[in-house]
């Protein structure tokens, strides 16, 4: 379903994202939001996500990274180090 | 200008793992990042140790994505050992420790002491301001 709102634009081009789709999107005064002015003079608003935000954990198998692992990892990469 | 800091291999793991179990320094530093606070810097010798650990349990996938995203996010640097890294180096007389000295040296080159690790010598050593979550 998509949602509608009509707004009127300020002198200086502002609008206001209705506080119930601000709520929705979990956007608050610290977010981004990116706009896209597309070829049919649509703009299209997106809260900008960083990827760090993106909630699948890659690593969610692995056991915790050790001093003693990265140790070895160094090893790996300079064996004969000091 | 956000603060800049470097951060090793187990950062760049806690990133990607299970929120709820990462130190609380590093959600906080994951959560700066995110708001633009802090930009890190991604030496690639410490994304080589990932690769080493993740090999080992068949996750390479995992790490090919985590590269993709790092690439593309604002207030993250991947940083590629190069030859103003190795310019500091021969001006450099705190440690010829390979690893240790190419990570402080990129802490040199960005202009920043400080770095996300536990490893106490980048501290004694090096002079660096160690963040460490132990």
């Amino acid at each position: 379903m998509t949602e509608k709102v009509i707004q009127k634009v300020s002198s200086n081009g502002r609008i206001v994202i209705p506080k119930e789709w601000r709520d929705k999107l979990d956007i608050d005064d610290t977010s981004l939001v990116e706009l896209e002015l597309n070829d049919e003079k649509h703009i299209i608003i997106k809260k900008k996500k960083h990827p760090l935000e993106i909630k699948d954990v890659l690593f969610e198998d692995a056991t915790p990274f050790t001093d003693e692992e990265l140790e070895e990892a160094k090893k790996a990469l300079f064996p004969n180090n000091k | 200008m956000s603060e800049k800091a470097i951060i090793d291999a187990q950062v760049l793991f806690y990133f990607h793992y299970t929120y709820s179990k990462v130190p609380k320094l590093l959600q906080t530093l994951k959560q700066n990042v995110i708001e633009g606070k802090i930009t890190i810097i991604i030496p690639t010798i410490a994304i080589s140790e990932l690769l080493w650990k993740m090999r080992k349990i068949d996750k390479i996938d995992a790490v090919k994505e985590a590269i993709k995203r790092w690439e593309v996010s604002e207030n993250i640097i991947i940083d590629n050992f190069d030859l103003e890294i190795l310019k500091l180096m021969l001006e450099n007389n705190q440690s010829h420790e390979l690893h240790d000295e190419i990570i402080a040296m990129t802490c040199k080159k960005y202009g920043t002491k400080i770095i996300y690790s536990t490893d106490i010598k980048f501290k004694e050593i090096f002079k660096l301001n160690l963040k460490s979550w132990k």
